[in-house]
């Protein structure tokens, strides 16, 4: 009996190989037949979505919220969608509302919700097309930050996956193309993208506030590219990322007169001068896997050039980024983690002297040194808990939303909880 | 004739040895895959399934990498070389066999392949394999299901051998 059948399909895999018509003929009958009959497993949309409560307790400086009192302002809801009509196609959508003291929208709002068709699909390898409001592959983790099963800490390093400046690299309006390929050992993923990163007022915030500049950012451009090579089943990982993002400021109107010498006035704009910034980012990453290990570190180049029609309009500012972490699973539920994150906002005034003699601003707020102790507790797949204390020298990260600097505290506490339930 | 194959070691029934395996290499392991290969295919289906078969037929795959293995339950792949969608069917995270199959057949970390399917659904890119409560329903499901591929323990197949009449066992290269 079982031969017969083997036999059979057999003979029809030579049959659908001698006749690409017939398949085609076929793939297309059966894609309609599909369409009109009931949805299979496969073809049934698929909800999913995760609810998340957090609280922040800082001694000093505020993170999401009022922290220095306890903050609840922490909360992540979404629900979406996958639905899969034709086996090339998906398409997929998540509404989410977040709240993370002033530096979230507080709103619910379209997370992603993109059409993913597949160009080349093989055993061995894949390849694809995405359109739409899209996940950036951005490191390791950018894609599923808000997801509590993917991240070993509940704050991801603020170094690199800055919680106030989260939503203009989280998603963007954009095409991609993406490819898998198995080669021996070793799986290379690829993901390019082009498009429209969202830019919202509080973002805007926290990218002028600290070079006193008031307006708008308009006509913003993301391109991305990622390379990822996993090893011997997931035990290595590394990644290297490039990231251009480019925005044009409009400063709010006005002007103001500056005597430049006795008697003599210039006019010059009240807010800034209108210019264009392009961010340059470059950010390698890498991970060992080994049973209960989980060994992680990226380091990331991330320059700022500014331009503009100032006697000083060309400035550059090449900011640093380094952590390193280690998790430990202690059993199936429980996992230990520590990190060490480092932030310097200017890589030649890495303890920010020059800035302070230049500003009278704090030389602290151009540097932070975060050294994070955390425990996680999984329940299942489906409820997470992540408790961690945050030490921290600096506050070059924190939110100018939220804070102002100049008055921050150098050395703060911060300790975070998190709750979350996912299906 | 197909004879039923010995899926998995006793051991995967109590407490999965989590050290020893991962490190043990790949010569190891596929000596191990040569003895008790326990990957399931389906080819037929009940009268409706029948019927999709003549249109779309399933996909005859007498083996698979490794590599082809891990795309398929990573959910990377999405069809048979021949067009046909690929159901996978997976037991809970923490079941015995689960654990055994993704360590010893995926040689990967179980958790690992998790956030794998995390990352998919979460970002919108991709779906998680079927989940099913027991080995019983894996086995039910796996014989409804034209193009389906999931694991087996052959105990439990003897036991209850009507099913296997219908599903192919696929070895690994």
């Amino acid at each position: 009996m079982d031969a017969l059948l083997l036999s059979r399909c057999v003979s029809d895999r030579v049959g659908a190989r001698n006749s690409r018509l017939l398949n085609l003929l076929a793939l297309l009958f059966s894609l309609s037949y599909a369409a009109a009959t009931a949805a299979t497993e496969l073809t049934q949309p698929k909800l999913h979505g995760y609810v998340s409560q957090g609280l922040t307790l800082t001694s000093d400086n505020r993170f999401f919220g009022d922290s220095e009192e306890l903050s609840w302002e922490f909360t992540d809801v979404a629900v979406g969608f996958t639905w899969r009509p034709y086996t090339k196609l998906q398409i997929a959508g998540q509404a989410l509302y977040r709240r993370a003291g002033d530096t979230s929208r507080d709103d619910v709002y379209t997370d992603y919700a993109l059409m993913d068709l597949t160009l080349m699909q093989e055993l061995s390898g894949q390849a694809g097309f995405r359109a739409g409001r899209i996940k950036n592959p951005y490191g390791f983790y950018n894609d599923t930050r808000d997801v509590a099963a993917n991240r070993p800490s509940v704050l991801l390093a603020e170094s690199i996956y800055r919680d106030p400046i989260r939503d203009v690299y989280h998603t963007s309006d954009s095409v991609s193309f993406y490819g898998n390929y198995y080669l021996g050992e070793h799986l290379f993923q690829l993901d390019l993208l082009k498009g429209t990163p969202q830019m919202t007022d509080l973002v805007e915030n926290e990218f002028l506030i600290p070079i006193g500049m008031q307006g708008d950012l308009v006509d913003e451009e993301i391109e991305l590219g990622r390379v990822l090579l996993e090893s011997y089943g997931g035990l290595l990982r590394f990644a290297y990322t490039q990231v251009r993002v480019q925005s044009d400021l409009e400063p709010d109107p006005g002007t103001r007169q500056v005597e430049v010498e006795p008697g003599v006035f210039v006019t010059i704009p009240l807010h800034g001068y209108p210019g264009r910034t392009v961010t340059r980012v470059k950010l390698w990453s890498a991970e060992l896997n080994y049973e209960d290990w989980q060994l992680t570190s990226e380091f990331q180049n991330l320059t700022f050039h500014r331009r503009d029609s100032s006697p000083r309009g060309r400035v550059n500012q090449p900011t640093r980024s380094f952590y390193i972490s280690a998790a430990y699973r202690i059993s199936g539920s429980w996992q230990v983690f520590i990190r060490r994150d480092i932030y310097y906002a200017h890589k030649d005034d890495k303890h920010g002297r020059e800035f302070e003699s230049a500003t009278a601003i704090p030389s602290y707020t151009q540097y932070a040194y975060d050294t994070t102790l955390g425990l996680r507790y999984n329940a299942g797949k489906r409820w997470h808990i992540g408790v961690e204390a945050h030490r921290i020298k600096g506050t070059a990260w924190l939110s100018h939303n939220e804070n102002n600097l100049a008055q921050s505290e150098k050395n703060w506490s911060l300790f975070v909880a998190k709750v979350s339930y996912q299906f | 004739m197909i004879q039923p194959l010995i899926a998995l070691p006793d051991v995967a029934r109590g407490s999965v040895a989590r050290s020893s395996q991962r490190g043990s290499g790949v010569p190891t392991m596929r000596r191990y895959l040569s003895r008790c290969l326990i990957l399931w295919l389906c080819l037929a289906g009940p009268s409706m399934a029948d019927a999709r078969l003549t249109l779309n037929p399933p996909p005859h795959v007498e083996s698979l990498s490794l590599n082809e293995v891990r795309a398929i339950f990573s959910m990377r792949v999405r069809a048979w070389p021949d067009g046909s969608p690929i159901t996978v069917f997976v037991l809970p995270d923490d079941d015995p066999q689960h654990q055994t199959f993704v360590r010893q057949v995926l040689t990967l970390l179980p958790h690992q392949l998790r956030r794998n399917w995390n990352r998919l659904v979460y970002t919108g890119i991709g779906q998680a394999p079927v989940e099913v409560a027991s080995e019983t329903e894996m086995r039910r499901r796996l014989a409804a299901t034209p193009g389906s591929i999931g694991y087996l323990n052959t105990d439990a197949n003897e036991h209850k051998g009507n099913a296997h009449g219908r599903l192919v066992v696929v070895s690994l290269r």
